[in-house]
């Protein structure tokens, strides 16, 4: 009953049109109130959700974005970017895939990689013509792959909510193969719509012109560049990256290119203080719905009823994914780790699927529901940051869902894409 | 049956680590002694929030029963800072004599002040430094090395006076910090060293033992107040006797992680302690200056 | 660019026309929203200033502060907050509006009025418990930082006190709006 508390009055809310943050806030503090807990969890926990020092990313990697795209780095990046694919089918697409796999092997988190690239993708493949829900669609997709390319600290969170006994660094061997895989899924997915919408084709301009953009684009390149050596070489964390980032866009765009007076950098601030506040107070208010989803044990409830259902392995497989994703489109992605690891690893366990295999198609699975409604973080920071309405945004992703979601039951069903790796490292 | 009374209880371990079998052990009994009427239920791995955050739950009676670790309690209850307090304690034995007598009964009386009911002391053994660059034997060793510190003034000054770079970072960090040479080393207890897989990235294990301060298990006290005089009196009962399972399963999980630890080749040394000690003494001193805590730390010191 | 206004909430551009038809162009609330903006826009640069100090300090300084992470942690919970409470005044915030998009006028006022009431009962919460947890916490010294243990309560209880009167002035547009400014377009 108190679940069905829960869900109802979010539904009711959400359908409503009450918004998304405001309705999970309001399940939550019904519940606690029809338990008999004292209500105040709820303010708590919503406190907690924004207390986590990996969140500080988002609103700096967004506001880094809006500085490169206002100041002229982005435009000049992606001009490069466009003379050497434009002649593709959906080349900015590809683009933004490939930037997706290479930021992501920085970054580790996939709403850090859609602050990042989407800011800096999403309004430059506009102006190039493509339609903004493509636009935003693919980033948004594409932002998973950096749940899996090493480093990725959703990794290192499941070994730990699996009780350390399982190698980070197999772990990190398993995920590469099914992030390529997912890379190039995406990108067919992505010719294959650009096809289909009759997307133009740049003629090659020739290489004297793709040298003066890369000139052009060089102070880009080198922010780039200072990102994935910085974070490589251990001199800054993910997060303060943003920061490094957000201070070496200021400085190219004020000294060098010389486009970024006083207005512009207060509207610039004011467009990202904005955005954060609408992203970050989603994931503070989903914190106690999560909160409550773990008190009511709605994980385990749900895998007693999955295991009085059928003992066959693959059957009980598809389904614990299935479960899963849906739980997962009510959590965000660490709360969801932190809950289901301990509940779900052991029947997965005892139907022969390897911890490490398991913890890739989690986090694999957890990617989709962050692209899914009604709670997928990633969901709310490529429609923001693409200007665009959640619900038009989801009227064409389902062809990207479908690709992601095939990727998922392709490394479900073949272990060895995830195991093959790590054991020709031992 | 209406009768049936639950109480809920949580730890940010997973379900086999020491003080969640502890405290599950608790539920065992409770239920056997009260024919099923009183029972635990346990919310492990975290899955009600971090530790800071459930102090706060109990607190509010959203939770009745809460396993933390003291360190995270010195702001809030100062009395634990004794236990805290770098090079207090000179062996496990000397941990548990303290612990099992007047020391323990007093910081346990402590949580009072703030609406909790200290249930019992979990002893987690000595934390030692660990790090990706070299063997560390004296705090000469640790000069220029970047430590990440738990958010703790005495760990901060204590690793300042060491020689080390306190790096504050969140915990969830350390594993890549430590693989991209961010950060250099960190310090934990040798269990949670193993469990965090840490020891894929840092290779050197050096034996400071320089902290000692161990965990508590605390109950609300609106939930303690809401059971029977009896119920509350076996309840208390039944925690003290878990320190003695806690403890046992504590001393072989640590068995084990060592053992794990030296088959997957980390580098284990012991120190100059003296050395350690002498360095960190100006941090002592401070503490002194507070009445309580220097009560607490001559006790302490009179079992040595 | 970051002045247009985002375009999630389908009731935006009606409200903001009775708004301005029944106050005026600017009313004091609207400042209040602007300095909310303010706020949220500053944390952001000090959020900025805090990761690249705690960098400078690293190398340069080869010490680092413990308090900039405590720091760090209440300028994103100060960013959320009044960003938050500014997205109640533009009506921004994320939510799926189909309903409200295809119901006719009256209905669409009644699920309006219930939307901004239930936003306002929130912020309410958020204010009174965030300012219980604030005071709860206010004698404990935070580790690291020299300030109470529970600060991070103070810009959400402000801020909900923020949301309670955006919601309400919403809420008496809505109510007072004629049925014709209710069409959906
Ligand atoms: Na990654
Ligand atoms: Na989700």
């Amino acid at each position: 009953m108190e679940v069905t508390v829960l869900f109802v009055v979010f539904g009711v809310l959400l359908i409503i049109g009450v918004p998304v943050a405001f309705s999970l806030a309001s399940a939550a503090l019904a519940t606690l109130l029809y338990i008999g807990l004292p209500p105040i969890v709820m303010v708590q926990q919503t406190a907690a959700g924004a207390g986590s020092a990996s969140l500080i990313a988002i609103p700096l990697f967004i506001f880094a974005g809006e500085i490169m795209l206002r100041g002229g780095i982005s435009e000049r990046l992606i001009g490069l970017a466009s003379s050497l694919v434009g002649h593709l089918r959906g080349g900015l697409g590809q683009v933004s895939v490939l930037s997706s796999l290479f930021f992501g092997g920085v970054s580790g988190s996939a709403i850090a990689d859609v602050s990042a690239i989407g800011s800096a993708m999403i309004p430059q493949m506009v102006c190039r013509g493509f339609d903004r829900d493509f636009a935003v669609n693919v980033t948004m997709t594409a932002a998973m792959v950096a749940l899996l390319v090493p480093p990725s600290h959703n990794l290192i969170l499941y070994s730990a909510s699996a009780g350390g006994s399982i190698s980070i660094a197999d772990l990190f061997a398993a995920g590469i193969l099914p992030a390529l895989l997912m890379t190039a899924t995406l990108m067919v997915t992505c010719w294959i719509i650009a096809r289909r919408r009759g997307y133009a084709i740049e003629a090659f301009p020739g290489f004297g012109v793709v040298l003066r953009r890369l000139v052009a684009a060089a102070p880009g390149l080198l922010l780039v560049a200072i990102i994935f050596i910085g974070i490589r070489a251990g001199i800054f964390t993910a997060v303060e990256s943003a920061a490094i980032a957000v201070v070496y866009a200021l400085l190219v765009t004020a000294l060098v290119y010389r486009n970024l007076n006083w207005r512009d950098f207060l509207e610039t601030v004011t467009g990202a203080a904005r955005t954060t506040g609408m992203i970050l107070f989603v994931i503070a208010s989903a914190a106690s719905f999560g909160w409550l989803l773990a008190y009511l044990q709605v994980p385990s409830a749900a895998v007693d009823g999955l295991t009085s259902i059928t003992t066959d392995k693959n059957l009980l497989l598809l389904l614990m994914i299935l479960i899963l994703l849906v739980l997962g489109t009510f959590m965000d992605l660490a709360p969801m780790i932190i809950i289901c690891t301990p509940i779900f690893l052991p029947l997965a366990k005892a139907i022969g699927v390897d911890p490490v295999h398991f913890g890739v198609i989690l986090i694999l699975k957890g990617g989709i529901s962050l692209i899914s409604p009604p709670l997928g973080s990633v969901l709310f920071v490529g429609t923001a940051i693409g200007k665009i309405s959640i619900g038009e945004t989801l009227k064409t992703i389902w062809p990207f869902w479908l690709a992601a979601f095939s990727v998922l039951l392709v490394v479900t069903f073949v272990p060895q894409l995830s195991l093959w790796l790590p054991a020709l490292m031992k | 049956s209406p009768d049936v009374r639950i109480l809920t209880a949580t730890d940010v371990h997973v379900k086999d680590y020491p003080t969640v079998a502890a405290v599950q052990w608790i539920g065992k009994q409770l239920e056997q002694e009260t024919g099923g009427r009183l029972r635990l239920r346990v919310y492990h791995s975290g899955q009600l929030g971090r530790e800071s955050e459930a102090i706060d739950m109990a607190r509010f009676g959203a939770i009745d029963i809460t396993r933390v670790y003291s360190g995270a309690l010195n702001n809030a209850f100062p009395l634990t800072q004794a236990l805290s307090l770098p090079y207090v304690f000179d062996s496990v034995p000397h941990l548990r004599a303290a612990l099992d007598g007047k020391v323990g009964a007093t910081v346990l009386q402590g949580f009072e002040k703030r609406d909790l009911v200290g249930l019992a002391i979990y002893d987690c053994g000595a934390r030692s430094f660990y790090n990706v660059r070299r063997p560390i034997y004296t705090p000469a060793d640790m000069h220029g090395l970047k430590f990440r510190v738990p958010a703790s003034d005495i760990f901060m000054r204590m690793i300042r006076l060491l020689g080390g770079n306190p790096t504050p970072l969140a915990y969830g960090e350390v594993f890549s910090a430590l693989q991209t040479h961010l950060i250099d080393g960190a310090e934990n207890n040798l269990r949670s060293f193993h469990s965090s897989r840490q020891f894929e990235a840092a290779h050197y294990w050096s034996q400071t033992e320089h902290s000692y301060s161990p965990d508590v298990l605390l109950i609300s006290r609106r939930s303690l107040d809401s059971l029977s005089k009896r119920d509350q009196a076996l309840l208390l009962d039944i925690s003290r006797a878990s320190v003695a399972v806690m403890r046992k399963l504590w001393d072989e999980s640590e068995a084990t992680a060592r053992q794990e630890l030296i088959a997957s080749h980390v580098r284990m040394n012991d120190c100059d302690l003296d050395a350690f000690r002498k360095a960190v003494a100006p941090l002592l001193a401070d503490y002194h200056r507070d009445p309580a805590i220097e009560a607490l730390y001559r006790e302490i010191r009179s079992l040595a | 660019m970051a002045e247009a206004p985002i375009a999630i909430a389908p009731d935006v551009d009606a409200e903001q026309a009775v708004s301005e038809a029944e106050h005026g162009p600017r009313t004091w609330l609207d400042r209040v929203a602007s300095l909310a903006t303010g706020i949220a826009g500053t944390a952001l640069v000090g959020m900025v200033a805090v990761q690249a100090l705690q960098v400078f300090a690293r190398y340069v300084l080869n010490d680092s502060p413990g308090w900039t992470e405590p720091v760090a942690l209440l300028l994103l919970n100060t960013a959320m907050s009044f960003g938050a409470a500014a997205g109640v005044h533009r009506g921004s915030h994320f939510g799926f509006f189909i309903l409200v998009h295809s119901a006719p006028p009256t209905v669409r006022k009644v699920l309006l009025s219930i939307t901004n009431l239930v936003i306002a009962g929130i912020g309410f919460v958020l204010a009174l418990w965030g300012g219980e947890l604030l005071l709860d916490g206010i004698d404990i010294p935070m580790a690291g930082a020299p300030m109470p243990q529970s600060a991070v309560y103070a810009p959400m209880s402000v801020a909900g006190a923020l949301m309670v009167l955006f919601a309400l002035q919403r809420l008496v547009a809505v109510i007072t709006a004629p049925a014709a400014s209710m069409r959906s377009k």
